[in-house]
């Protein structure tokens, strides 16, 4: 039974019991994944929307006018800072959509809300860890989720690796590195090396088989994921040459498009923090969002120089966004309406979908037509989520591991 | 037959001749059919009605603090209180059967749909899932299911040696490996010996330092950035004594201040477990703890008889006297500790709420946000309400329960300070749950499940939180829950969710664990919350101990996943296994000089206790690229260094001389590797086992084949930097190499990186 089928197995035993159950994995080395790729942007904190991608200007933002309000395409944007820049550079290649209701405004429940569609607090995996479950399908490749924070629950389909600086991550992806410091010797040599890999391998096959069903799965799952660390090897050719210049969160993103680069991972997650302004707004959410631009534009302009532009998606959002209201200390507070950004192949560009009315409140919308309509909906995340699991390629996975969102699904992409 | 734990005031002799009983008595008399559809109407509860209903649609508002709490029906969150899933279904039971309608149907059936005057509305039709649960579940009740009978628990199931109880033990507590006469105790005295020797390692500073580390895992506190000035000058005249001193002096003594301060948390529990206080005192110590430097800012230098007053890391227990008066702070253990209350800040617009969250989290095993309905609209709600947290029941059902809780930390600014003077009344601002729109919380509604805040406990209305919270029955098995994963090495299991009756064994390993978890919660009542007899009866059950089992099925296995530890060690106690076992820590020379504390924690999984607060509990690729480089780095040093030194003074070679490397001796070879075996990952085997075959194996080919690539000049006979260790230098005949490989190979082993 291969590892897909055995999910599907379980799915009927309920997405809870995956927990308790042994995954059989690869104990070798797969073959670098070359399909595609997803990678989530996190403003972490909650961002406001009205200083970015749905503006509203006089009263609500102290900074500008309604009336100064701009275009690029189809979408309005704050007249902040580097949004124009962001806004006409990318609204041909972008999806936006606004209005979303969170039906939320507390972190927790929100980030989950935005980043797997399911507001209740179960095991739903992000969906960046059901893209990297499903499309690498069982594949033992060393991080097939990267996460740098945020939510990035796995729903246990999927290990998750933390990556740190580029520094520390190239010191195990090859082990002369001190060689190359130090132009001398080496740790050990390569022969010895495979004939270490050989006995790890008689050790394992020569564990007795009646240990306790924990002891087998670990011993497992270490081997399986001690097999494919040869793959870390190629990760450090597709690390940018000059990298001293990055910010933190353009570090993250250099890093984890290394690794989707070199084949040893599917999916994601990036952050860039410090949204929750509950004091001192303005001054403050407008260092972050042109933080966030800048992160987005490094992204985009690093996955094309490692020709990665046809395969990745990216997805860019929030846990929610901010009051229409300051508050004290000039803060604002949260506000359970939300917008994404949408970009990658097969996503139609220069779009905009839902609204919010002149409070920040969503507006309904029709979600057959998607058109704003009194007698429509609110728009949720999980239809959102329903749609972008249909365009990726997740939905049947997510269905057979348990993790249905019962939700119908939106003409997003068609 | 389910295995009772035995109470921890009993002598360890009856722990581990109970436990003992249960272990390797053959197969369980049972053999359930995995594919059964039979479900117990305790399976049942748990997964349909508790896990889809109860917890979604009723908690939130029937829990002991919730706006229903005076209802008389009251449900518990069952992650937090052992056996509540039991209480629950009691619960459930006891309304249906006592309170019926005029039509003798159970209320419970009419009040969740709005009628009979329900204060929660309507909450589910009749035609809902919801309600169809509650229908079959009254349905079941009424008859007996009658499973196939289960397996015995732990009938079949031996555990692991008390030898190597006692060196997993000593690893992870004492931070050393088992001394040469403690293993003889326990090689002569078995399991009696070996808590006997538990008792004495308990004594050691590592395992109060242990369990403080456990507990950060818990409550963050250690590597918080903390601006010493948060405390202010008001308060303390003294807290900036360093800003006349010159540089580097002055940074100096500020790092060292602030240490002082961010370890404060992990100093208090370290000093409880160590000097034998009740674990309550988590809550309740009359003191907080000061290092040199702190002590001075607090100015509570001159009290203390220093050993070294220059040591940051030299932690003593005070009182805090605070304000010109020099007014005594009313310490509540870690509830009013600086560092506490500054990881969990107050914000003009959420005061002292994060703290009061907290609060329930960390002593009470509550997580508020579970209480939280799903809201429609929250926008609409909003809207309709000018108070929405306090008049609308959708925010209410929270913030009813928070809000008091937050009142209570009052005497407390946004970073953690004591207010000097009078509280300003706009501490409380409009927004809070029991707050007139313009006005504070009345003393009298400051308060929460404990009861109301005395008028007279105003100054130290936390240490009155802290003695109602002790005296609640959730404190004690949240405390063990902390330390089960402290001392297991996980959290304990979540009420299994599954849809199907394939999930039975699922259950059933969560219905054992709660039993467990209950009693062991009773004897850390019983015996005045002693820490140490609780980490001692956890480390010999066989939920540390499990190894084996003589027969294997898929319920079975699912029935016993949480037996034994089998969990992966943390950077930090992988870091000082590799110091016990090797000597020396791994170094990235010459960058890193414990480089799994520094930089590679992160990306083993380890946390910052800030940004990252959740442990990786399974090893992925880069874990495991971590493992290959820490082994080749010690590996090849460490044999070195072995070779340099006298043989009496080694570690590892005690029994091999350098010069004798060439040798073809095999028997001596063997013995070397049994030595190893021992040292290195705890086994105990003879010379012409099949794992000393495998080593021996690896260590003869790649010598042989080290030998040959250096005759035919492709690689070096000198070792080079990285593994070069004093007159350990050239390596002719690839031996140095050859009992690296060994070690790398062991070190690479499940044995060695779990425990």
């Amino acid at each position: 039974m291969n590892r897909r089928n055995f999910l599907k197995a379980l799915g009927a035993a309920g997405a809870g019991g995956l927990a308790l159950m042994t995954v059989p994995g690869s104990t070798k080395a797969d073959e670098p994944y070359e399909g595609p790729l997803l990678m989530t942007i996190n403003a972490l904190g909650g961002w406001d929307i009205s200083n970015f991608c749905d503006p509203k200007g006089t009263a609500m933002n102290q900074r500008y006018e309604t009336g100064d309000i701009e275009t690029a395409g189809a979408m309005k944007y704050a007249p902040l800072d580097t949004n124009g820049a962001f806004f006409q550079r990318f609204h041909s290649d972008m999806l936006l959509i606004n209005g979303i209701d969170m039906r939320t405004a507390g972190h927790s429940e929100a980030a989950r809300h935005v980043w797997s569609g399911e507001q209740a607090d179960n095991a739903t995996p992000s969906i960046a860890a059901l893209f990297a479950a499903t499309h690498l399908d069982g594949r033992n490749v060393p991080t097939p989720y990267i996460s740098s924070g945020g939510f990035s629950r796995t729903g246990n389909l999927v290990p998750l690796t933390r990556l740190g600086n580029t520094l520390t991550l190239s010191s195990i992806s090859n082990h002369e590195f001190e060689r190359g410091i130090l132009n001398q010797g080496r740790y050990v040599e390569d022969f010895a090396l495979e004939e270490i890999y050989r006995a790890r391998q008689e050790r394992y096959e020569a564990a007795k088989a009646n240990e306790l069903p924990r002891h087998r799965k670990q011993r497992s799952t270490l081997f399986a994921k001690q097999s494919s660390t040869p793959l870390l090897r190629g990760y450090r050719d597709y690390l940018p040459e000059v990298s001293n210049t990055l910010s933190t969160f353009q570090s993250q993103v250099a890093v984890s498009l290394a690794c989707l680069k070199a084949g040893i991972g599917a999916a994601a997650s990036v952050y860039v923090s410090d949204f929750d302004t509950h004091s001192d707004h303005e001054t403050r959410h407008q260092v972050k969002l042109q933080e966030l631009l800048e992160t987005i534009t490094y992204a985009v302009d690093r996955a094309a120089e490692l020709g990665l532009s046809d395969r990745i998606t990216f997805m860019i959002t929030s846990e929610f966004s901010r009051t229409p209201e300051y508050g004290m200390n000039g803060g604002k507070d949260h506000w359970p309406t939300n917008s994404m950004l949408l970009i990658g192949p097969g996503i139609a560009g220069n779009r905009v979908i839902g609204a919010t009315d002149d409070g920040l409140v969503p507006r309904n919308i029709n979600l057959d037509t998607l058109e704003l309509s009194d007698d429509g909906e609110r728009l949720y995340p999980g239809y959102i989520h329903t749609a972008l699991r249909e365009h990726l390629g997740l939905a049947e996975f997510g269905r057979e591991t348990g993790f249905d969102l019962r939700m119908r699904s939106v003409p997003l992409f068609t | 037959m389910r295995q009772s734990i035995p109470r921890i005031a009993t002598c360890a002799l009856a722990i581990c001749a109970l436990w003992g009983a249960a272990c390797g008595s053959g197969a369980g008399d049972g053999d359930p059919d995995p594919e059964s559809a039979c479900e117990t109407n305790e399976q049942f509860f748990a997964r349909e009605v508790w896990a889809q209903t109860l917890s979604t649609e009723c908690l939130g508002c029937h829990n002991p603090q919730g706006l229903a709490s005076a209802t008389g029906f009251i449900l518990q969150d069952p992650t937090g209180f052992p056996d509540g899933m039991k209480a629950n279904q009691d619960a459930l039971i006891g309304i249906a059967e006592r309170y019926l309608d005029d039509d003798d149907r159970p209320i419970m059936l009419r009040k969740p749909l709005g009628e009979l005057g329900h204060g929660g509305g309507t909450v589910f039709q009749t035609d809902s899932p919801h309600y169809k649960r509650l229908e079959e579940f009254l349905e079941r009740m009424s008859t007996t299911v009658e499973c196939p009978t289960e397996a015995d628990f732990l009938a079949g199931v031996e555990m692991e040696s008390a030898y190597q109880t006692l060196r997993r033990f000593s690893l992870l507590f004492a931070y050393r490996l088992p001394t040469a006469e403690e293993i003889a105790r326990v090689d002569d005295g078995g399991i009696d010996a070996l808590a006997t020797i538990m008792d004495e390692m308990m004594s050691e500073e590592a395992f109060g330092a242990r369990v403080a580390e456990g507990f950060n895992d818990v409550l963050l506190t250690d590597g918080n950035k903390f601006e010493i000035a948060m405390l202010g000058t008001v308060n303390h005249r003294n807290l900036l004594w360093f800003l006349d001193f010159p540089q580097p002096e002055r940074s100096i003594a500020l790092d060292r201040t602030v240490f002082g301060v961010t370890h404060s948390v992990n100093a208090l529990i370290k000093n409880i477990v160590l000097a034998d206080e009740p674990f309550s005192n988590v809550l309740l110590a009359d003191y907080t703890m000061v290092n040199p430097y702190s002590a001075r800012s607090l100015g509570a230098f001159d009290e203390i008889s220093w050993q070294d007053p220059e040591d940051p890391k030299e932690f003593h227990p005070i009182q805090v006297l605070f304000g010109d008066d020099g007014i005594k702070l009313p310490h509540a253990g870690v509830l009013n500790n600086y560092i506490y209350l500054n990881r969990y800040p107050s914000t003009p617009t959420n005061v002292n709420r994060a703290r009061a969250k907290a609060f329930l989290l960390h002593f009470l095993g509550t997580d508020i946000l579970k209480f939280s309905p799903v809201l429609s609209d929250p926008l609409a709600v909003i809207a309709e309400h000018d108070n929405p947290i306090r008049d609308a029941s959708d925010c209410a059902v929270c913030h009813v329960i928070i809000d008091p809780i937050a009142g209570v930390f009052h005497n407390y600014q946004a970073r953690g300070a004591r207010y000097s003077g009078p509280v300003p009344v706009d501490s409380f601002p409009a927004g809070f749950a029991l707050t007139s729109n313009d006005g504070n919380i009345p003393v009298g509604q400051r308060n929460w499940s404990g009861g109301l805040l005395p008028e007279e406990r105003e100054f130290d209305a936390l240490r009155w939180l802290a003695e109602t919270a002790v005296a609640d029955r959730r404190f004690a098995p949240t405390m063990v829950k902390h330390f089960y994963a402290l001392v297991v090495g996980r959290p304990v299991l979540e009420p299994p969710t599954g849809d199907s009756a394939g999930q039975r064994g699922a259950f059933r390993a969560y219905e054992e664990q709660q039993t467990a978890l209950r009693e062991f919660s009773e004897s850390f009542t019983a015996t005045n919350y002693d820490a140490k007899a609780l980490v001692k009866a956890m480390a010999l059950s066989p939920y540390f101990r499990g190894r084996f089992q003589s027969e294997s099925s898929a319920e079975l296995d699912a029935m016993r996943f949480d037996l034994g530890s089998a969990q992966i060690l943390t950077p930090e106690q992988l870091h000082r296994k590799i110091v016990a076992v090797f000597g020396d820590s791994f170094q990235t020379f010459p960058l890193f000089k414990d480089g799994l504390l520094e930089p590679y924690n992160i990306l083993y999984g380890g946390i910052d206790s800030t940004q990252v607060t959740e442990r990786l509990l399974t090893p992925n690729g880069v874990m495991a690229g971590v493992q290959q480089l820490v082994s080749n780095n010690v590996s090849c040093r460490q044999v070195s260094r072995e070779f340099d030194k006298a043989p009496s003074e080694r570690l590892l070679f005690a029994d091999i001389e350098r010069t004798q490397y060439r040798s073809t001796d095999e028997t001596a070879i063997r013995a070397v590797l049994v030595h190893l075996h021992e040292r290195v990952l705890g086994e105990r085997l003879a010379p012409d086992d099949p794992a000393i075959d495998i080593s021996y194996g690896l260590f003869r080919r790649v010598q042989e084949r080290g030998e040959i690539e250096i005759e035919d000049r492709n690689v070096s006979a000198s070792l080079g930097r990285p593994c070069e260790a004093g007159t350990v230098t050239e390596d002719p005949q690839f031996v140095v190499r050859a009992w690296a490989a060994v070690l790398n190979y062991q070190m690479q082993s499940f044995e060695f990186l779990y425990h």
